[in-house]
Parts: C-alpha cells; sequence; structure tokens
C-alpha cells in the first residue's frame, strides 16, 4: 500500500503537461492555446488511459462550436486541431505541418513550392492576430489561393 | 384371401421404401448451412490460428482448453463462445450464411470473420449485406500498408515509463507518402478523470479497467507523444500488403466498443496489438512469446525477429530537437535568443545585425523554445501568446530558410538495446564473510546496464531481487527485493534547468544499530545534475526516507539526507561512484552513510561483468564489502 501511495506522488510531481484530448469547442480560438495543467493526464499514459473522447473519430467531426455544421473536410479538421503547428508552418514556409495540410487540401506536388511561398508570405492576412478561429483561418487561407495563379484551380 | 394379403404386404413395403427413399434424398439435398458446417468440421476450422486470432483466443495455462481475451458478451456469437472456439465458430457460420435479419446485422458487425469465413468455406451461394455504414468506413481508410510505431519510454513520467506501441493504417491514394494523413489504431484502458493515485496503480495492474480499441488522426498521436510528451518515435513499417491491411483494419472496425479488462504488466497496449497482425499472419505467433510481462520494447522485438519490418524512421521529439540545435546555435545568437524570450525588446531591431540565415535560426529557435517553456507558466499566457504570435509574424517576412542540421538517427533503436529480463550470479564479501550472490530482475534498466537504446541517466528497476548465501553460516538471506526503483537525471542545459529525482521502494536488510532488520523502505529526492562532459554526469540529489519494522524503536525510521552520483558510461565500462548520507532522527534513530563505486564492464549487448566496493557506516559501526557479478540479460 505504502509503495503505491509513493508512486503516485512520484507521478504528481514528474508530470508532463498535456493539453487536452480534443479541442473542442471554443478552444480553435487561440491559436496559442498552450498547454494546460496536469490533472487527469497523470494517469495518460501507464495505462495509456484515455478520458474517454477518442473512439472510432474520423475525417468528420464539427469545427467550433456550431454542433449542426458537420464538417467532413479532413483540412479543416487538421487545421483546427494543429493551429500552432500550422501558423508556425506558414511563418517559416516549410515543414511536414504545412506540407500536411496542403495535402489535405490537394494540392499536387507540382503546386506545393507556390502554396508554400504564398502561405509564407501572406501569413499575416492569414493570421490576423494571436487569437483567431480555424474557420476564419480557413476562409483567409482559400482567399489568398484564390488569388494565385497556379493555386486558385483548388478553390471550388 | 392370401392373394390379397400378398398385394397388401407388397404395397406396405413398396411405400416403406418410398418413404425411406424421400427420406434418404433429403439427407442428400441438406440445407447449404449444414454443409458448410460439415466442412468446417472436416478442416477443423476452430482451431485454425486465424480463428484465434480473430476472437483473440489464448491456451489456458492448465486444462488445455481455450478462453477469450475479450470480455464483452457482445463479441461472441454463442452463448460459451467466451470459452469455446468451436461452439464459437458453429455459431457464426450458422448467423452469417443464413437469409435472416440477424444475418445481415453480424455480416456488418463481423466484416473481418465473414470475410475469412467466406474465403475458408467457399460457399456456392452467398448473400452479401449491403452495410452502408461499415464499408463507408472501410472505404474511407482504405488502406494500402500498416506500420508498428513506438513512441519510446519518457523517463521523467514514471507512468510512461516503459514506453507505448500503437499501429498505424497507411492510406493509399496520393497521401500515401504522408505519414501524417494515416490513422492510429491503439488499445488503452479507460481511466475515469479524476482517479486516486494508488487506486489508478492497483487497477491498472490487477485488471480493474476495461480498455478499448480507439482510431483517431494519426497527427493527434505526435501531438500527444512527440510534442506534449517529448518522446522520440520509432516508426517501423511493416511487410503486409494492401489486402492483408483492409483485413487488419476489418478487424477493427469488429473491435469497436469491445471491453478487453486491461492489465498493465499482460494485456496492455503493446500485447493486444501483436493480435492484429496476427489475424493476417498467423504463423508469427506473437502472443504466446508474452506469458508474465509484456513490455513495448519487446513486442516490438518480437515483431523485428519475425522478420517483417520492411523499414525504420526516426521522429524525434521536440525536446531532442531543441538540444540537437542548441549545440549549433554560436554564443552571439545565444545572447540574442535570450533577449527575445525574456524581454520585450523589439525583435527587428534584436535579429537585424545578423545575416539573414542566422536571423531565421535564431527566430526559430527561440520560438520553439518559448513555446516549450510557456507550459510551465500558464498564468502568462496571454502575454506569452502575444510575444509568440511577433515572433512567427517577422519570421514569415524572411523568406531565406534556416537551413538546420539533419537531427543525427540514433546508431541503435530502442529496440535494439540489450534485453529487458536480467539475471546475476556472483561472490562477495561483506565484512570478511564470504557469500554467493544470486539476482534477478524481470525489468527494465539500470545506469550500469549497457546504454545503447536507452536513455542516458535514466533508470528502471522493477520486482529486482537480490539474494545472499553465506558459505560459512551457511544461511541464505534475501538482501534486497525492490518493488520500485526509478530515477530520471537529466542534466541541466544552457537553457533548461530540469528537476532530477529518484524514488525507491523496497524490502531491505540493513543493520541498524547493531542489529539486522528486515525493512520496508521507501526513499524519495530530487536535485539537479551537471554534465562534465558527453555522458560524464554529476548528480545533487537532496532525498527523504521512511523505513517500517516491527523491530524497529517505535516501529519506524524517518529521515532525510544527501546523495551525490558520478556517472560516466561509455560504450566498454561504465562506472558509478555514489556518496550518501542519510540521518534518521524519527522513530529509531541513527545515521547511515556510505560511499560505492560500481563498475560495469560490457562485454556484448546481452553479457556484462560487475565490479562492486563499498564501505558503509551505520550507527558506530563500518560494514565493508566488495563483489564481483557476471550480469546476463535474456
Amino acid at each position: 500500500m505504502k509503495k503505491v501511495i509513493l508512486m503516485s506522488v512520484v507521478m504528481a510531481a514528474s508530470l508532463p503537461m498535456i493539453a487536452q484530448a480534443d479541442p473542442g469547442c471554443g478552444l480553435g480560438a487561440q491559436v496559442f492555446a498552450g498547454k494546460d495543467g496536469a490533472g487527469s493526464h497523470i494517469l495518460a499514459a501507464t495505462t495509456n488511459g484515455i478520458s474517454g473522447n477518442q473512439t472510432f473519430g474520423m475525417s468528420s467531426g464539427t469545427l467550433g462550436c456550431d454542433t449542426s455544421k458537420k464538417v467532413t473536410y479532413a483540412a479543416g479538421i487538421y487545421l483546427n486541431s494543429n493551429m500552432e503547428k500550422v501558423a508556425r508552418g506558414m511563418a517559416t514556409g516549410e515543414g511536414e505541418a504545412l506540407n500536411t495540410l496542403a495535402d489535405l487540401m490537394g494540392v499536387q506536388t507540382e503546386d506545393k513550392a507556390a502554396f508554400f511561398t504564398a502561405m509564407q508570405k501572406n501569413f499575416g492576412k492569414i493570421f490576423k492576430g494571436n487569437s483567431v478561429s480555424a474557420e476564419d483561418v480557413m476562409a483567409s487561407l482559400k482567399s489568398v489561393m484564390q488569388q494565385d495563379s497556379s493555386l486558385s484551380k483548388y478553390i471550388s | 384371401m392370401v392373394f390379397k394379403l400378398n398385394i397388401l404386404i407388397r404395397l406396405l413395403v413398396i411405400s416403406l421404401q418410398l418413404i425411406f427413399l424421400c427420406l434418404a434424398s433429403s439427407r442428400v439435398h441438406a440445407l447449404p448451412v449444414e454443409r458448410l458446417l460439415e466442412k468446417a468440421d472436416l478442416m477443423r476450422l476452430s482451431e485454425h490460428s486465424s480463428w484465434m486470432a480473430l476472437v483473440h483466443y489464448r491456451k489456458d495455462t492448465f486444462g488445455g482448453g481455450f478462453t477469450s481475451e475479450a470480455d464483452d458478451e457482445r463479441f461472441f456469437l454463442s452463448a460459451n463462445g467466451k470459452y469455446s472456439p468451436a461452439e464459437e465458430l458453429l455459431a457464426n457460420i450458422r448467423t452469417f450464411f443464413s437469409s435472416s435479419e440477424e444475418s445481415r446485422e453480424k455480416q456488418c458487425q463481423f466484416p473481418a470473420r465473414y470475410f475469412w469465413l467466406k474465403q475458408q468455406l467457399k460457399p456456392d451461394v452467398v448473400l452479401n449485406a449491403e452495410c452502408k455504414e461499415t464499408n463507408k468506413w472501410l472505404d474511407e481508410l482504405e488502406p494500402e500498408s500498416v506500420t508498428l510505431v513506438f513512441p519510446a519510454s519518457y523517463v521523467n513520467s514514471p507512468s510512461s515509463m516503459f514506453g507505448h506501441t500503437l499501429l498505424r493504417i497507411n492510406l493509399a491514394g496520393d497521401k500515401s507518402d504522408n505519414p501524417l494523413t494515416g490513422f492510429s489504431v491503439s488499445y488503452a484502458a479507460n481511466v475515469p478523470a479524476n482517479e486516486i493515485g494508488f487506486l489508478f496503480a492497483y487497477r491498472g495492474i490487477f485488471g480493474g479497467y476495461e480498455g478499448n480499441f480507439s482510431i483517431v488522426p494519426y497527427y493527434e498521436k505526435i501531438k500527444e507523444y512527440n510534442d506534449i510528451e517529448n518522446r522520440d518515435i520509432w516508426e517501423y513499417g511493416l511487410n503486409f500488403t494492401a489486402e492483408e491491411s483492409k483485413q487488419v483494419l476489418r478487424h477493427v472496425w469488429e473491435l469497436k466498443d469491445i471491453n478487453f479488462d486491461y492489465f498493465f504488466l499482460t494485456e496492455n497496449c503493446s500485447y493486444q496489438l501483436l493480435t492484429l497482425l496476427e489475424i493476417v499472419r498467423p504463423e508469427l505467433k506473437l502472443r504466446e512469446q508474452f506469458n508474465y510481462k509484456a513490455v513495448p520494447a519487446d513486442t516490438v522485438r518480437s515483431v523485428v525477429d519475425a522478420g517483417i519490418i520492411v523499414s525504420a524512421e526516426y521522429r524525434p521529439s521536440g525536446t531532442t530537437v531543441l538540444l540537437e540545435r542548441n549545440a549549433v546555435i554560436s554564443e552571439h545568437e545565444t545572447e540574442i535568443i535570450k533577449a527575445l524570450i525574456e524581454t520585450d525588446k523589439d525583435i527587428t531591431e534584436l535579429t537585424d545585425p545578423l545575416g539573414p540565415e542566422s536571423r531565421s535560426r535564431v527566430i526559430e529557435y527561440a520560438y520553439d523554445f518559448f513555446r516549450y517553456k510557456s507550459s510551465d507558466t500558464p498564468h502568462l499566457r496571454d502575454k506569452n501568446a502575444s510575444r509568440s504570435y511577433d515572433l512567427l509574424r517577422v519570421r514569415s517576412e524572411q523568406p531565406v530558410a534556416a537551413n538546420w542540421p539533419q537531427i543525427p538517427v540514433p546508431e541503435v533503436r530502442n529496440d535494439e538495446g540489450h534485453d529487458t529480463s536480467r539475471v546475476a550470479v556472483g561472490l562477495g564479501q561483506e565484512n570478511a564473510l564470504e557469500y554467493l550472490s544470486v539476482k534477478i530482475r524481470p525489468a527494465y534498466h539500470d545506469v550500469m546496464d549497457p546504454l545503447p537504446g536507452y536513455g542516458f541517466g535514466a533508470q528502471i528497476n522493477f520486482l529486482d531481487l537480490s539474494l545472499k548465501y553465506f558459505s560459512a553460516a551457511e544461511k541464505l538471506e534475501l538482501e534486497k527485493l525492490t518493488f520500485i526503483n526509478i530515477s530520471s537525471m537529466t542534466p541541466v542545459s544552457r537553457f533548461i534547468s530540469p528537476v532530477s529525482w529518484a524514488a525507491d521502494v523496497a524490502l531491505e536488510r540493513r543493520k541498524v544499530n547493531s542489529e539486522l532488520h528486515n525493512l520496508f523502505s521507501v526513499k524519495a529526492g530530487g536535485g539537479k545534475s551537471y554534465l562534465l562532459a558527453d555522458h560524464n554526469m554529476i548528480s545533487v540529489i537532496a532525498e527523504g526516507a521512511l523505513d517500517y519494522g516491527n523491530d524497529l524503536s517505535k516501529g519506524y525510521s524517518l529521515g532525510a539526507g544527501l546523495k551525490a552520483e558520478w556517472l560516466i558510461t561509455g560504450s566498454s565500462v561504465s562506472s558509478k561512484l555514489k556518496l550518501e548520507t542519510i540521518e534518521y532522527r524519527a522513530g529509531e534513530q541513527y545515521r547511515d552513510s556510505v560511499a560505492e563505486w560500481e563498475l560495469s564492464v560490457h562485454i556484448s549487448k546481452n553479457q556484462g561483468l560487475r565490479f562492486k566496493a563499498s564501505r558503509e557506516k551505520l550507527s558506530e559501526l563500518y560494514e565493508n564489502q566488495y563483489e564481483i557479478a557476471l550480469h546476463w540479460y535474456y
């Protein structure tokens, strides 16, 4: 018994800071949502436990708080879940996060260089501040692509 | 009269023959399902390894029967399905191949079983149900291949210490070369949000939690393990074909919401994945290798040994990237990075004097490190968010790339280190009394074990048993039974100052105030570590100790003290010098001081020779000990 009490003390003292598993409603508004306190995430990994949310989550879901708007657009879901990484990717004009966004938006290999350049050049237009919603970012992103000769074909 | 009787008898005989003939022909034209059942019986299908894997059966240790690892009645179509592969097979065949509403429902619920049975039995007539939901899901995730993913251990957190494994389904089509568009399949326990520490440990070990399989976009797992928990990840591509990958996927659908009791030591995340692989490769017999423990690294080893790996990719964690890049930036760049993070000075002004590539590097490093540090100060979130944004905005105005050098891939993978079980046999002397020592440890790694494949300064010993047989007195003593011993010594660096800590819970034999006691002992401490050179580190830890023993005065001893360790690890030899003193002030009072030196000679990956010399002062008595022991890892 005593050993396990100690274990819990030890575990509490050495927590990795983990963000909440699911972005959920409203958190998409903060680009730099940051990492919350530990709480139940002590448990996150011995049993690699999950606080129930992850099921057979798929490429569909809801973006933002309007649960009536079902989005099957994988890029939107990805963006919502990875705002900070995508922002960093756009600022540097390279990287896995930006490349994944390009893939999910269907950008072909030959147009990727143009995509990366356009995103970096227009960072300030796409991410207008540190508190923007994923929907706004997606809208601005699309309008930037619309104005680019090689990328406009991806916006229907 | 007799004549008429003859005709009557004749008619009777003919009618009887006709009746028999009818009965006989209805046997020949048996119901299709019955024929399939007969065929299955002839083929002994219920004993087939694929069937065993599909329903997660495992041979019982005693009795020769089978039990399914699923703890959910929804997983079985027969009443005794959990204990009878034969009965379950019959029920499945009957259900799938009859034309009923239930048949349609079950075909859609168990697409992998249905697919396999059709393949084995080759029925003449097949009525495939429409299965809209199942097929939509299967089509969206149309797979090309499967990858085994291994987030290495994150020693700073004991709950993550053994690592984790999951499978990644790689999608066919254009996106197939980007792993982030894949989906991960993993098994985990359902732990309620505010579970108390000791209850969590108890239930986790003894099957107190139900576990489920879940499937989420792979990028979510990257976030969780790579970024947040800062674990390096190894990705092993398997040689499964698209068809085989699809069958694995069909089975994952079958596992939706099905409960399996979770056992931390045996039926854990990494064990459960093995069943998924056995479904399409029953000859692999992976699960059989894990009876008493399933350490993730060992399950990865079994897959590698099976020869089904085609590639191994390394994905460094955020911390690893920061540490590696730290070595590349200059002193001057470091000054600017510090100013970027610690002050509010204008970013452009600070970075203007630098060349373009240097500017990009400095801003990127500052940003990455700033994000890493910000997790410790949630109350400054808004202020930090604003600064972070400004860093990115200035960076975006710079088209020149940072051109960071590639992060070096470790020469030895996390599955290629020494084996996790260890046994040692040695000779020693305790105050001139000779003894034979035997030690056995099921898991995992200590700082004197060969380092490749493990983290420097990280140690986890689990159920480490040490026995001594004193030849003169012909007495066998329990020297120490360590339930758990963890230490995480991470050195301080230019930017990060992590806490080094250690904990030890054991049953040990100690001479207290001239008497020999068997004590239940608990120790915990924290401090800092400093690198003197590569793989050469000094740690200073302040610790507290609490012992329980029947013969101790008041039954316990409570104290505090200090420990200093100097660790040097090398490819052929490792050395550790320890100085420790604990002053017990409450209960049984005494002081325990020790100076100990250990030298480990790494003969091979799985063999070593260890020398130990120690001088311990317990109250006023001195105890000298010397030992030499041969270590084997298996």
